[in-house]
């Protein structure tokens, strides 16, 4: 039949074009990898003509005579840059952003920031759905880098970028071409030094906060309506909390005193008075700690076998999950428990639904003495880890700084973190900036909209402002951080040191079998599987497992990283 | 139809003229009037044969990098070589054995528990005499192989809580109450258990397939020497889907170290690390440490290498016993 034969030869025809369905157009989100190639070919003729360097990554040398990117000739945002001057960017961002947007063209927080900077950037991230990792190393691989690159775990390519010339250092261009970002480093060692190599060389812009405080987002909370109940004030001391703890449960108010997500969440909230924290940490002198072999583990271990047995903590916080601890909240079941700023937001207007008598209250870390400083508790590095980097095939190295510079200044920061002053999201007032109530109440929700209009939902080569978590997280959520934060001293925190491959090859191995060994016999001891008197014959497994040769390999590490 | 072409010695003609003793036909000449006889075949199968070439062969000279020291900056054949560096780092791990063992043994209590449940259920299946109640029981059995892993999982722990619905039951008879999760002994049960509920159902189609190709004269054949409904299904289905259990059998061996490690992500903790921590959730939580592309490749191949050696066993013991396999 005549018919069917021009129908098969169509399905047939159709079938062949799904082999096209792997290639994607040539827009401007398209793959790294594909597009690159075609502002790369515009660029590379100026790539080695400009900066007046060729094969060397060390620092191109500052042009002669007047330079507008150059501070003291330099005329401020916006700039006036020659006409179609673009700079092409990759930004290696969450997968969230990837559902809202197909393309950098549709957020308004970065067509805006073209606008504030005058000039035209050609954004890049990773196709939706991909893993941005892999599009990363792809994009390395096949070395069509853009011009700027934003990316995680720079740190430990560092210095292969450079020593492959992949990057350029720019030590001695920052207080040209870059003041504000070179004040702010400067003016705090730790900044300084978590962003520099191991060599001591300075490469690119990194996320910071402005304030430590904005990296505690966990700790304690407590129900109020029951230490009311029984008569008590907030515990403060470990032995306050003994004390309150048993108080719930021999006065019957609550099924579980306390309950937690996971073992590790007794990490979170608990280790502080004994002197350790879980994974590895510094002492005073810099020397590296394993937390779960000190003699403090020792006591916090039998505490928690005390509480475990005498119904004190769940039964089932080994195998507790968020929803689970949620659904807990809400039946009134827990008197305390580890949260964080969101979560406990998140719980006010159920609870306020439902009825509940339940008074939640965030509460400082506990300490071994009142007054005592707060060493270990949940907090971040003033570096995450992410930095933008300006690569070897970048043609206009200061309209580039100057490019990343603006984030750090001061209008430019409040732009990163607020957005369009006029018909935003947000207002001043009093000098002091803020989201609005409409941009709160919206329907998509304020975090929504604060990664619609502002470069700050995540991370971006900005600093982040305090104001912004502050009017973000209004309330109980602001309130918490506050207090988790108070008394915090985060200098017996393990530094972000930049191992080298034959570090992390010798080690790995034992390190990997040390942390599951010592998960393992952390839940054994809580739960009474082992006795406490067998932590001598841990110490000596975790010795057998290479324990010291780890600890000798990560002293060489923060040594390196203090020398800076 | 053409007799022997240009090139090689012709055949005198013998007494019947029209069937002529020829010589087997070369690869080449066979696959030439395959291709012609079958044109638009071969062309649907196109686009798949060019995905499998693309996307299966060519990337496997990849798996070099098992014996390199790969470095994203330095590429494939730029990064140096380390030899069995890789693979010593991996069998000298101090939980090796371990990890190899719970992967083993999952798979193969896997097997043993799982594999024959399809295979039962779509026999009793066939058993069924009212078409509308087997349809309700067929659909209903493979709707939970359309949950989500996530789902299951939550479902799972939900269930095992102290204070959940399997406690419940078991506090009911008057037993006492247990969080399953928590114990690594139970580990394997929840697990295969609900690997068992999820997919026999599905599983049970190709058997369901395959027993609709049993010829039904020998049923008849059967009833009237005298066989009952038990000594049909042993002596005639069974042995009629037979090719079809073996070759899935051989299958599921072939993949016996290919444990998955979402649901064990999921349904794990340190408690049960003793029988759940398999290869993959080991290395995984290695891999949280660096991103090293090189180890895991070897891992990957150690891991194919055992399946491959299982699978071609299995292939030959079964040729053996029963002539049929997979090749």
């Amino acid at each position: 039949m005549k018919v069917s034969r021009i129908f098969a030869l169509l399905l047939a025809a159709l079938l062949m074009l799904s082999l096209f369905a792997g290639c994607t157009g040539g827009t401007s989100t398209g793959t790294a990898a594909t597009t690159a190639a075609g502002t790369t070919a515009a660029t590379t003729a100026g790539t080695t003509a400009a900066a007046g360097t060729t094969a060397p990554p060390e620092t191109p040398s500052a042009p002669e005579g007047s330079d507008p990117y150059a501070e003291g000739s330099f005329a401020g945002y916006p700039m006036v840059c020659a006409a179609g001057e673009t700079l092409s960017l990759y930004l290696q961002t969450g997968p969230d952003y990837n559902k809202a947007y197909t393309s950098f063209d549709e957020s308004p927080f970065h067509v805006g920031l073209e606008e504030h900077l005058g000039v035209d950037i050609d954004w890049r991230m990773a196709p939706a759905g991909t893993d941005g990792n892999q599009a990363y190393n792809l994009m390395i691989a096949s070395g069509d880098l853009t011009e700027i690159m934003y990316v995680w775990g720079i740190n430990n390519d560092a210095q292969d970028f450079l020593d492959d010339e992949y990057i350029y250092a720019l030590t001695d261009l920052y207080p040209v071409y870059a003041p504000a970002y070179w004040k702010l480093i400067n003016d705090d060692p730790d900044k300084l030094l978590s962003t520099k190599t191991d060599s001591g060389v300075l490469y690119g812009f990194a996320f910071f906060r402005e304030d430590l405080m904005l990296g505690t987002y966990e700790g304690p909370m407590i129900r109020k309506d029951l230490l009311d109940a029984v008569g008590e004030t907030a515990p403060v001391t470990i032995d306050d909390w003994n004390r309150v703890l048993y108080k719930f449960q021999s006065e019957n108010v609550v099924k579980y005193p306390l309950s937690v997500w996971g073992g590790n969440a007794l990490n979170q909230i608990f280790t502080n008075p004994f002197g350790f924290t879980f994974g590895y940490f510094v002492d005073e002198n810099h020397k590296t700690v394993y937390g779960e072999s000190t003699e403090g583990y020792r006591e916090f271990l039998k505490l928690m076998n005390k509480w475990y047995t005498d119904g004190i903590l769940d039964p089932d916080f080994a195998t507790n999950d968020r929803p689970a601890i949620q659904t807990k909240v809400f039946a009134d079941e827990i008197g305390a428990t580890r949260t964080s700023k969101g979560t406990v937001t998140s719980y006010m207007k159920p609870l306020q639904e439902l009825g509940s008598p339940a008074e939640w209250l965030p509460l400082p870390y506990p300490v071994a003495k009142a007054g005592d400083p707060v060493y270990f508790l949940q907090a971040e590095q003033p570096s995450l880890g992410i930095q933008a980097v300006i690569t070897t095939k970048c043609h206009n190295i200061p309209l580039a700084m100057r490019v990343l510079d603006y984030g750090y200044t001061d209008e430019g920061m409040i732009y990163w973190n607020f957005g369009y002053e006029e018909g935003g999201i947000s207002e001043c007032v009093d000098g002091h900036w803020r989201y609005t109530e409409e941009a709160k109440n919206h329907p998509d929700g304020i975090s929504q909209m604060i990664q619609r209009y502002t470069g700050i939902a995540g991370n971006g080569f900005c600093l982040m402002m305090v104001d912004g978590s502050k009017s973000q997280n209004e309330g109980i959520g602001w309130e918490a951080a506050e207090t988790w934060w108070d008394g915090a001293d985060t200098s017996r925190l393990f530094p972000p040191v930049t191992p080298t491959t034959a570090e992390g090859n010798a080690i790995s191995n034992s390190a990997n079998a040390i942390s599951t060994y010592a998960s393992e016999m952390m839940y054994k001891f809580i739960m009474g599987e082992e006795s406490i008197d067998g932590f001598d014959t841990y110490l000596e497994e975790l010795r057998g497992m290479g324990l010291d040769t780890v600890l000798q390999i990560k002293d060489q590490q923060v040594a390196r990283y203090f020398a800076r | 139809m053409k007799t022997a072409t240009a090139g090689r010695a012709a055949v005198p003609a013998g007494p019947n003229p029209g069937i002529l003793p020829q010589r087997k036909p070369t690869l080449w000449q066979t696959v030439v009037k395959d291709f012609r006889r079958n044109k638009y075949k071969y062309l649907i199968i196109l686009p798949v044969l060019v995905f499998f070439i693309i996307f299966a062969y060519k990337p496997m000279y990849g798996i070099l990098i098992a014996f390199k020291q790969y470095k994203p900056t330095k590429g494939i054949w730029g990064s140096p070589w380390v030899g069995l560096e890789n693979f010593r780092r991996f069998f000298s791990d101090i939980y090796f054995f371990r990890i190899l063992r719970n992967t083993f043994l999952i798979s193969l209590y896997g097997i043993l528990f799982g594999f024959p449940v399809p295979i039962l259920f779509a026999l009793l299946l066939n058993e069924i005499r009212s078409d509308r109640f087997k349809k309700t029981i067929q659909t209903a059995s493979y709707l939970p192989h359309f949950i989500s892993t996530v789902i299951i999982c939550a479902m799972l722990r939900e269930f095992t809580y102290s204070d959940g619905l399997i406690n419940d039951i078991i506090a009911a008879f008057g037993g006492q109450r247990v969080t399953f999760l928590q114990f690594s002994r139970y580990f394997r049960t929840i697990y295969i258990a609900s690997d068992i509920w999820q997919g026999f159902g599905w599983s049970s189609i190709i058997y369901l397939a395959a027993l609709t190709s049993v010829d039904q004269e020998q049923y008849e054949a059967a009833r009237i020497d005298g066989a009952g409904r038990l000594r049909q299904a042993v002596s005639i289905t069974i042995p009629g889907i037979l090719p079809t259990i073996v070759m899935l059998f051989i299958l599921r061996m072939g993949s016996i170290l290919g444990v998955g490690n979402e649901k064990i992500l999921l349904l794990y903790n340190p408690r049960t690390y003793e029988t759940a921590d398999v290869i993959s959730t080991y290395t995984y939580r290695q891999g949280l440490e660096s991103m090293d592309f090189s180890y895991s490749t070897a891992i990957g191949l150690f891991n194919s290498l055992i399946n491959i050696v299982f699978l071609l066993s299995t292939n030959v013991i079964s040729k053996k016993y029963t002539e049929i396999g997979l090749f």
